[in-house]
Order: C-alpha cells, then structure tokens, then sequence
C-alpha cells in the first residue's frame, strides 16, 4: 500500500503574475517558474504551520505546474 | 512634514505606484494600501523589494508588513486579532492607529492601518537608525 502524505497547505499563484514579479525583481530569482515556486511554496508552508520553519528542519513541498500557474502542496515533515 | 519626509513620501508613492499600478496621484499618505489600492500579499512582497533596492536597506521578513502574522492561530481567532497578536502588531508597526483599531480587532479592519504613510514612517526610522 503507498505511503499516504496528507496534504495540509496549499498555495497557488499565476504564472502571468509571477512573470511580472520577476521581470521586476529577477536578480532574486532564475527565472519566473522558479520565482512562482517560490512565492507559493513559501505561503504553502505558512498555511500549513502557521509561521516559517526553521531551514534545518524543512517541510516537504510539492508542485504541481501547468503554463498558467504554479501549485505548491505542504505535505508535512517527514 | 519636514522636507525630508517630503522627499521619502514622494520616493515611497513612486515605489507603491509601479508596484501595484497606479498612478501616484491617486496615492495619498493615508490611502490604505488594501481597501484604496487593492494590493494583495504578493504584492507587499513586491514593495518589500523594491524599497531594499531603492533604498539599499535589507528589511527583514515581516519587519514592515506583519500580514504573515494574521495566519498564526496563536494572534488570530475567530476573524479577531487577539490581544497577543495586537502585542506583536504594535511591536511591529509602532505608528499604526493601534487605539481606533483595538476598539474593533477585526482582521477585515487591518487593511485600514497598512498605509502608505506607515511605510514612510516605517523608512524614516530605519533610515535615521542606520544613520547613526
């Protein structure tokens, strides 16, 4: 039987946002899915934890993507 | 305002205009940057980077905008800000009408006290502190 990862946050932003978001900050970002990932990722674990976590202890994030946007899914620590 | 604050008030209304497209006439020190000008957490973000790299400042996550705060169980129950909460937005933001907003903790209410003058206050002091 698979492992069962509940997901507990989750975060979508617009692929045409995160472009535009990009373009006007892209020395903090490679590029706009990488700077979309980011954005949902981040708001995700939030939802998830109801603040940040520290970086040595990260939750497990995943996306999924289409051309028009970016999901992030907070699927807990393990 | 002293010229100064003149100038920093022009310099953060140019800043909120490009970011959420608008134009800066329409952008008053008192014009809430969620009821008047429709800004959205992703755009605080925005505004965040724009003013560290206008002003070569590093403000530090949830320094200038506590919205992650609003999230957080321990400072929002019911739609209401806590008075935990309301400790952590006036350590936050010490020049937010905190006394008008206590009377009705709404977390629908917040939008009212980030402002664009709260960012220019929130600019004109962490200026002046690095400058010492």
């Amino acid at each position: 039987m698979p492992a069962f990862s509940p997901v507990i946050g989750i975060d979508l932003v617009e692929m045409k946002r995160a472009r535009a978001f990009y373009r006007a900050h892209p020395e903090r970002f490679s590029s706009a899915q990488d700077c979309a990932k980011s954005l949902a990722a981040d708001e995700a674990v939030f939802k998830a934890y109801g603040r940040s976590l520290p970086k040595n202890n990260p939750p497990s994030v995943r996306f999924v993507t289409t051309k028009k946007f970016v999901m992030a899914q907070c699927v807990g620590i393990f | 305002m002293e010229p100064e604050k003149n100038q920093l008030a022009d310099a953060v209304k140019e800043i909120v205009s490009q970011a959420l497209k608008v134009e800066t006439g329409k952008i008053r020190l008192d014009s809430s940057l969620i009821k008047d000008l429709g800004a959205e957490s992703i755009d605080f973000l925005d505004i965040v980077f724009r003013l560290e790299k206008a002003f070569k400042i590093k403000i530090p996550k949830g320094e200038l905008f506590p919205e992650k705060l609003l999230t957080d169980s321990r400072f929002v129950q019911n739609g209401r800000v806590t008075p935990a909460g309301l400790n952590e937005l006036k350590k936050g933001i010490p020049s937010g009408k905190w006394e008008e907003f206590s009377k009705n903790p709404l977390v629908a209410n917040l939008g009212d006290v980030f402002t664009v003058g709260m960012i220019v206050d929130y600019l004109s002091d962490k200026l002046a502190a690095a400058a010492k």
